[in-house]
Order: structure tokens, then sequence, then C-alpha cells
């Protein structure tokens, strides 16, 4: 089953998992992963957003985000502290920004870092990429060997049958098209 | 008042529309997901709806917003959304949506259909479509926004009927309204 981000954090968000780290890019992709995960958070389970990993100590039984100032420092307490966190009944989510100084530390922390890959890692940007060579196959074998500009050619010609199916394959095209 | 004029006039009016989304700074993922939501807690699909719908991207720059392979329902080999007995379509009706948008969350395209069958045993279908440009014969025959009803999805002949711009959550609330009127928006 193929992966990506949505599926990864209602799972997540659904189960007892003490503690998980998602990827973030900037602050607005921040924003609209919070929002996300606000929406798909079971009704039952209240979400609280919060700037320090003590908030998640706190709140066994609630979802936390946690948006730390310093997040280098909040992966080596998380490191510290580890054994604490498995009182939790629902997920604490820690937010890192891809390509800092926290994500590089978490790595070098051998044993933290398999324990949250062991729990819960997501990186939506590269949950959520599409495999632009196996997407370019996968689109060869629907529109019986055109690329996505030979066929977007013929489509805006009107002579592709406006079906169901061609209005899934023109939107692959539409993304696989190299403007 | 007819004529080619005020049919071009009305593509001009969708194409602003859609680019006027560049402003709002939609993303289309939460927005169907919402709407799905609300769909879901009154019982005409599956909570799990929520963890349906994906969005992918290449190198950030568009975005696809569709049906995952985790959904519960399948038309052809896509991925759809089974949908309960509604007042006017007997249960395991079928919705399907597909979105493409720009990386300014302005959109390009969009699908957005349901199938079934009717309570009398007729099947009926309905799919709007957002053409990321003119084609066809022009804007009357073919306009940028419509939609095609009738009772076979693969059907070409089906005439396309004019809308005025509705996004694709106005879409999906628009076609389970007009089969489930309990549905009418009230939010």
């Amino acid at each position: 089953m193929e992966r990506n981000s949505t599926s990864e954090f209602w799972v997540l968000l659904h189960s007892k998992d003490p503690m998980a780290v998602v990827v973030y890019q900037d602050l607005s992709h921040q924003q609209d992963l919070i929002d996300l995960l606000s929406l798909l958070k079971p009704k039952e389970r209240s979400l609280i957003i919060a700037d320090n990993l003590d908030s998640a100590l706190k709140n066994l039984d609630d979802i936390v985000i946690v948006i730390a100032s310093a997040e280098p420092t909040a992966v080596q307490e998380l490191d510290g502290r580890r054994e604490a966190f498995m009182e939790r009944t629902a997920p604490a989510v820690l937010f890192l920004q891809a390509g800092g100084e926290a994500i590089k530390l978490l790595q070098q922390s051998y044993s933290l870092f398999s324990w949250i890959r062991g729990n819960r890692l997501i990186d939506p940007n590269e949950l959520d990429s599409i495999n632009e060579t196996e997407a370019g196959a996968d689109f060869l074998q629907k529109s019986g060997g055109l690329s996505p500009k030979e066929w977007l050619e013929k489509w805006r010609a009107g002579s592709v049958p406006d079906t169901q199916e061609n209005a899934f394959i023109l939107h692959c095209a539409l993304m696989l098209e190299n403007e | 008042m007819s004529g080619k004029a005020n049919w071009e006039n009305r593509v001009k009016s969708i194409i602003a529309s859609r680019n006027a989304l560049s402003t709002d700074k939609v993303d289309w993922k939460n927005a169907l997901i919402k709407a799905l939501t609300r769909l879901a807690e009154k019982k005409f699909c599956a909570l799990e709806v929520q963890g349906w719908v994906s969005s992918k991207t290449i190198d950030g720059k568009k975005r696809l917003v569709t049906i995952s392979n985790s959904a519960d329902g399948l038309v052809g080999g896509h991925y759809a959304i089974k949908i309960a007995t509604t007042s006017n379509l007997n249960a395991d009706a079928l919705l399907t949506f597909i979105v493409t948008s720009n990386p300014d969350s302005s959109i390009l395209s969009y699908a957005v259909g349901l199938q079934g069958v009717q309570k009398n045993g007729d099947a009926w279908y309905a799919r709007i479509c957002l053409d990321p440009v003119q084609r066809g014969h022009g804007p009357c025959s073919h306009p940028l926004l419509h939609c095609h009803i009738g009772k076979n999805a693969s059907s070409q002949n089906d005439p396309r009927t004019p809308l005025p711009w509705i996004t694709p959550v106005e879409a999906v609330e628009w076609l389970m309204a007009t089969v489930e009127p309990g549905l009418e928006p009230s939010w």
C-alpha cells in the first residue's frame, strides 16, 4: 500500500504511541500540519499545543503538539527523559524543522533515533513526493505510450474522449508535464 | 442576450475566480478533509475517510489531491469513497475527486464525481470538471467548468451543463446535497 502523510497521521493520532516526530519545511508548512492534525484527531481526545516537553508529561491522555522554541534542546531533553514518555496513552508530537540542527542531533542520537523510527518519524515532504520516473512509466502504460506532453496536446485538440477515466489521466499528465 | 461574447465572458469569470484563490492560500487537502468529516459525522461515509485524502507533489510544484489507496471503494482503477444510503441513491454510491493546484493554491483543474443506483434501480452519475484550458469546439458546447449528468460514467455523449464558479469542496457539497437534501450546508 502506498504511504502518504495523511494516512500516517491518522493512524498515529488514533494510536496509543507515546511519541512521534514530524518534520516540517517552514512556518507556513508547520501551520498547515497543525491544522491537519487538529482535523484528524479523534473527537474524544483533546489536542494541546505546547512550547515544551513538560506539557507532554503532564497531559498523558491528550495529544500534545510540541513546537519548541529551541528544537535542539528539546531533542536533548527527549533523549535524557525518554522512559518518562512511555506512560503516555496518546501521542506527543514533536515538530522539527527539515535540515535544522535538531534533526541532525536526532540522527546522531542513535538510540533515540532508533526509538523514534520504531515509533513514528513522519516526514510529509518525503512521503508525499511523487517519484517522477515511476509515475512517468505508469503514465506511459495508461496513455498507450504517449508522453504527458503528447497526451495533453491530443486532449487540448479535443481528440481525447471526455470520459471519467480520461479525467484521471488528465490530472496525471498535468502533474508530469514539464513546463 | 446571447452569442459568443457571453460564453467567453463566463470563461473569463471562471478563470478570474480560479486565479483569485491564490490570495486565499487554501490547503485543498485540509479543506476536502473538513467536507468529508461533515459527511462522516452524519454517517454517510466511514470516519476513516479523514485519512484517505492524499496530497502528492513533484518538487513542491503542482499538487495533486485525491483519494488514496486506503479508501473503501473503487471506480475503474481509481480509489473512491463509499457513500451510505441517501434519499435518492442506494447504499454504496461512490464519490471520487482529483484536484491539481498550483504552488500558490490556485486551482489548475479538478474533477469531482458521484455515481450510484437510484431507488428505482436506474444508474445515476454526475461529474463536475474544471478543465485547465478551454477545449473542444467552444465555451458553449464545452464550458470550462461543467457537469456531466447521466447514467453511465463512461459515456461520451452526455451533455455538459455549464456551471458558475464553485470550488472542489463546493462540488462535493453540491453533489451530496443533490442526492441527500438533508446535507444542505447550514454552517
